[in-house]
């Protein structure tokens, strides 16, 4: 048993499990602001994560092309990391900005920022 | 509910024809004699296009011609939504004036930019790597033209025509792409070929690369072409429509 | 092998099917672009399983970006709802 292999096989346990939390949350959730931290947290933890421990799953085995997989996940693992959340905070900013969202704040820096 | 039972019913109709259809159809014993001699010829045989990638020396040198008018199909439609928006000297002046600010918060236009960078990247080599790996110059040109839509949402057109990107540069690069194009079929003439000659007239490979002849500068001129034409249009599509109805003379 | 394929392209299909019944029907014509994006997705998967990569690079670019940004720029252009 490979150090790589156990610590990418943790790593895609721990992407699941971040799954199965962002689906909890994203059905459970108040408002869309806090539903799209559970979609984020989906993103992020449930594909960006598991793509890196795939990385490592793959140096650790002996299978054929085992770099071309690791590299290709780690690089769509980073682009992960840095678009979902550009896309999160775009989603939040523009239903800010229409007043789509019904909600109670008790401090709304945005608002007082754009004032 | 109504858009359900339309749904159902169409479902139920696809799989009840595809599962009927599966029990009857008969796989081809063996390949299509024309596509045996594309794969047998592209890179080792007799007349090849010292290309490995079957796709691109199909496209662009057995069946040149039939790419070089869809070539001029795609720049028709270009050129009729050009006329279509078309704008006196004025008006694209006024077009113009703006401010090129960022219209997104921070960590958008941050990421934006990183993104727009690997799109560069991404996109050159899809078209410069035609000729080795699937793709080619129109799939690299479109993906091209996801960086300018990028910049377009993010920031806003007046950042791209302020950087230099304006409408009569992008449509220039079109007509260079156009007239690489061109140059580069009517070359072979010169040395008593015919349209759209490949091998023997253009190198095969340079600095022990497969370049596949004249493949790769098609798919460099293709790359620009489709790129900036698709520019072109994006920016003159995101004048805003206040503007527009200015021009026109339209009162609401 | 060919059985998990050929399942999958199936799955993909009917995913497209779907999405482009709930694209043509939509009044909300945002949330119609939405839904040919997800079609757009779901064949550029079966365009890969199929073994044609060239396909897929450029319809991934033009179905899900290009095609969807014209569509929005007109549908702000004109109006957001479909009117019967």
């Amino acid at each position: 048993m490979n150090i790589l292999f156990l610590l990418g096989a943790i790593l895609v346990t721990i992407g699941g499990i971040c799954d199965l939390f962002g689906a909890i949350g994203l059905l459970k959730f108040p408002n869309f602001y806090v539903r799209l931290h559970a979609a984020t947290i989906g993103t992020i933890g449930g594909a960006a994560i598991p793509l890196f421990g795939v990385a490592l799953l793959a140096l650790g085995t002996n299978i054929p092309h085992k770099h071309a997989i690791a590299g290709a996940s780690l690089i769509t693992g980073i682009i992960t990391l840095l678009a979902a959340p550009a896309g999160a905070t775009a989603l939040a900013y523009a239903a800010h900005k229409t007043n789509a969202v019904e909600w109670k704040p008790k401090i709304d820096h945005l608002k007082e920022a754009r004032k | 509910m109504k858009r359900l039972t339309g749904l159902l019913t169409i479902l139920i109709i696809t799989l009840g024809v595809a599962i009927y259809l599966a029990q009857n159809i008969i796989p081809p014993e063996n390949l299509h004699p024309l596509g045996e001699y594309y794969l047998e010829n592209s890179y080792f045989g007799e007349h090849s296009a010292k290309s490995p990638e079957v796709v691109t020396s199909i496209l662009w040198d057995y069946r040149g011609v039939d790419t070089l008018f869809e070539t001029a199909v795609f720049f028709l439609a270009i050129i009729g939504s050009l006329t279509i928006f078309r704008l006196n000297r004025e008006q694209s002046e006024e077009a113009k004036q703006g401010e090129p600010k960022p219209q997104l918060p921070e960590p958008v236009v941050v990421v934006t930019k990183l993104t727009v960078a690997m799109i560069l990247a991404v996109s050159a080599s899809i078209a410069l790597h035609g000729q080795l790996t699937p793709g080619g110059g129109f799939q690299g040109g479109s993906a091209l033209a996801v960086a300018p839509l990028l910049v377009i949402a993010a920031y806003t057109k007046y950042a791209l025509e302020k950087n230099g990107l304006d409408k009569t540069r992008a449509i220039i690069i079109r007509s260079i792409g156009l007239l690489g194009i061109a140059l580069t079929a009517l070359t072979p003439l010169l040395v008593s070929g015919y349209i759209m000659q490949n091998q023997p007239i253009f190198p095969g490979e340079a600095l022990g690369v497969p370049l596949g002849g004249s493949l790769v500068l098609y798919n460099l001129f293709e790359y620009l072409a489709v790129g900036a034409g698709f520019t072109a249009v994006f920016l003159l599509l995101s004048i805003p429509e206040e503007k527009f109805k200015k021009f026109l003379g339209v009162r609401r | 092998m060919i059985e998990l394929h050929l399942t999958i392209l199936a799955i993909t299909a009917l995913i497209g099917l779907i999405a482009s019944y709930l694209a043509i029907t939509e009044k909300d014509l945002l949330k119609a672009v939405g839904y040919s994006a997800v079609q757009a997705i779901a064949y550029a998967i079966a365009f890969y399983l199929l073994m044609a990569p060239d396909i897929v690079l450029a319809y991934v670019a033009i179905a899900v970006g290009i095609y969807s940004a014209l569509l929005i720029f007109i549908i702000g252009k004109t109006e957001r709802y479909e009117v019967m």
